[in-house]
């Protein structure tokens, strides 16, 4: 049986500005900066973050439809729970617009960040046979088409993280995330940002503290 | 006066919707005409947010909190407009498309639509073409505003504007298209009348087409 994992995960305040509409140049206004103060602590109270992987093979992935798949891959799908989107949906229905705005941007962020937290018990995982793993893909994004989602989810425990499919393709609850990654027994060295909760040192996302400013930056 | 339109416009940028009601209820108690107040106070407040958002000077979550500000001092005008001779607001449904579950973004365009004067119906999410036709029949709305977030349930954007055209009603509504996979191309393959990228824009598209 596929383990289920329950990750940790510490949302970024900079994050869910980002998600809100914010530039990293710019802050928000003294009001809204304190509704998101007072939407902090609740909205972490009501995170969920749990995740699954599996290995597969290049024929698995062929299957589903991943672009450009290696002789091992490896799925997975996470998500933060129901409870902050149902908060959302009474905000929102009872006209605090803002407020829903604020737990979305909360819910975007915590997703990702579960994600890479997933990503990184992968890297884990694969390690002791010597094999790296590449950057996250998703159903929906470059050549992968959304529609295959629910194939990818086929290989994953869905029903005991409370994850289901619309017919649209769309992952319910909302702020849940599927992707692959390609397992490869060398190491390339992939241009993105320091990887905030992997510790492994032959993480292929390590971005060395003597890295060239152009590569730190990048996301 | 100019000075009390000034510092009505001032509030309402701030966000300030307390600041907002207690400047609107002094104006109407000077006897200032509601259309003035709408006019000289709120309307230019709320035009140099949507400015200075294009600009990239205010960001989404400051158009909320001024939108709804401006919404609040309506409120208080509302009465005294409908006793006066001018045009009754624009009607405008707004919802998400069949499928889609999406919610905030449609919301966002609704409060910005409602800070705009326009009288707002949220159908919600998940929302058949057949419920927009029934409402374009009953409630007659001037515009419909359609949102779609997923590649997948942007056909149903076309759907319905087949099933209005299939009810007859084709010319009795406009159309506004919007989401992230939405583009112009997309809007004009439909038969759309108008795509906005954001819900200032559809403030904009909303008051051209109307």
């Amino acid at each position: 049986m596929v383990d289920v994992h329950e990750l940790v995960v510490e949302v970024p305040r900079r994050e869910v500005l980002r998600y809100m509409g914010y530039p990293r140049t710019h802050s928000p206004s003294s009001g809204v900066a304190s509704r998101v103060d007072q939407a902090w602590e609740q909205a972490c109270a009501l995170l969920r973050p749990r995740g699954a992987w599996v290995l597969a093979t290049r024929a698995d992935a062929e299957a589903i439809g991943m672009p450009d798949p290696s002789p091992q891959v490896a799925f997975g799908v996470c998500s933060i729970g129901p409870a902050l989107e149902e908060l959302e949906v009474q905000w929102s229905g009872q006209g605090d617009v803002l407020g829903g705005l604020i737990l979305d941007a909360f819910g975007s962020a915590a997703a990702e960040v579960a994600a890479e937290a997933l990503h990184a018990r992968v890297c884990a995982g694969v390690q002791p046979a010597a094999l790296y793993a590449s950057r996250r893909l998703s159903p929906g994004y470059g050549r992968w088409n959304v529609t295959r989602q629910r194939e990818l989810l086929a290989h994953l425990p869905i029903d005991r993280l409370g994850i289901r499919l619309t017919e649209g393709s769309m992952m319910i609850p909302r702020k849940s995330v599927s992707f692959a990654v390609i397992l490869g027994e060398t190491q390339t060295r992939e241009r993105r940002a320091r990887c905030a909760s992997c510790e492994l040192e032959t993480c292929r996302f390590r971005v060395d503290d003597d890295a060239g400013p152009q590569e730190k930056k990048e996301t | 006066m100019s000075d009390l339109f000034r510092e009505l416009g001032q509030h309402l940028y701030d966000g300030d919707a307390p600041g907002v009601i207690e400047l609107t209820r002094k104006a109407i108690e000077q006897g200032l005409d509601a259309r003035e107040i709408l006019n000289a106070g709120l309307l230019p407040g709320m035009e140099r947010v949507g400015r200075d958002f294009k600009d990239g000077e205010l960001f989404i979550p400051e158009v909320i909190v001024a939108a709804r500000a401006m919404h609040a001092g309506i409120e208080l005008l509302k009465p005294l407009l409908a006793r006066g001779a001018g045009p009754a607001s624009r009607k405008i449904a707004l919802g998400t498309v069949k499928g889609d579950l999406h919610d905030i973004g449609k919301k966002l365009v609704g409060i910005m639509m409602q800070g705009a004067g326009f009288e707002v119906i949220d159908l919600g999410h998940d929302v058949p073409p057949e419920r927009f036709v029934e409402v374009v029949s009953t409630l007659k709305p001037d515009l419909i505003g359609m949102s779609a977030l997923l590649s997948t349930t942007m056909p149903m954007m076309k759907n319905t504007i087949e099933a209005i055209r299939a009810a007859g009603l084709s010319g009795k509504v406009k159309i506004l298209v919007g989401g992230a996979p939405i583009t112009q191309a997309w809007a004009d393959e439909i038969g759309a009348d108008g795509f906005a990228p954001d819900a200032v824009g559809a403030v904009e598209c909303a008051r051209r087409l109307l």
